[in-house]
């Protein structure tokens, strides 16, 4: 009748990576060049994002992978937060709008959704069957 | 009628937990099996023990949850 189940996010899908995006409430562009700095520090490349969110931060599909990934120049990363703590930030926003999405489309319905003191998302969806 | 519920805890790194109650025992697994593939990759899944039986009571369920919280 019932299990848990632990799931790693993994960031495969377009749309509710840029509703993740917007909702942590940045401008997103897509289809951006951006320029970030070569392997060595020495020169810069230009690097086609499919998601932008500032002139040298975006995401950018990895073919082999299926997966989105950061694309940024990390001696010029000048957000707010670390690296780290924005990739985490995405993830977690990600993995919130593609399980609403998802449940929604199989007829539940939000039953209570809060934020948590270690800032852990809770969301508890329901349906009704006969 | 019957109500099915699925609690997500997605914790601030992106990990996610679910755990589901009110289904029966194979619709339990194939349903969140299409969450859990959009979400990412499965890591866990660990079976309460009313899996195995068909036949429990939605208010039981509820009242095992609420005993082991």
């Amino acid at each position: 009748m019932s299990h848990f189940s632990r799931i790693k996010t993994k960031l495969r899908h377009k749309p509710e990576l840029e509703e993740a995006l917007i909702l942590l409430q940045y401008d997103v562009k897509e289809d951006q060049e951006l320029k970030v700095t070569g392997s060595h520090g020495i020169k810069h490349e230009v690097v086609t994002a499919d998601l932008a969110i500032a002139k040298d931060v975006g995401f950018r599909l990895n073919p082999m992978t299926n997966e989105y990934e950061l694309v940024a120049d990390l001696e010029t990363w000048n957000q707010p937060i670390s690296v780290e703590r924005f990739l985490d930030k995405v993830n977690q926003q990600y993995a919130r709008m593609t399980i609403h999405n998802t449940v929604k489309n199989m007829g539940f319905e939000v039953e209570e959704e809060w934020e948590m003191d270690d800032n852990s998302i809770e969301l508890v969806m329901t349906r009704w069957v006969t | 009628m019957k109500q099915q519920k699925i609690k997500f805890t997605i914790r601030q790194d992106g990990y996610v937990t679910e755990e589901a109650t009110g289904f029966t025992s194979h619709q339990c697994v194939s349903l969140t099996e299409s969450i859990e593939k959009k979400l990412g990759t499965l890591e866990t899944r660990q079976f309460k023990p009313e899996f195995y039986s068909n036949n429990v009571a939605l208010q039981q369920n509820q009242n095992e949850t609420q005993a082991q919280t």
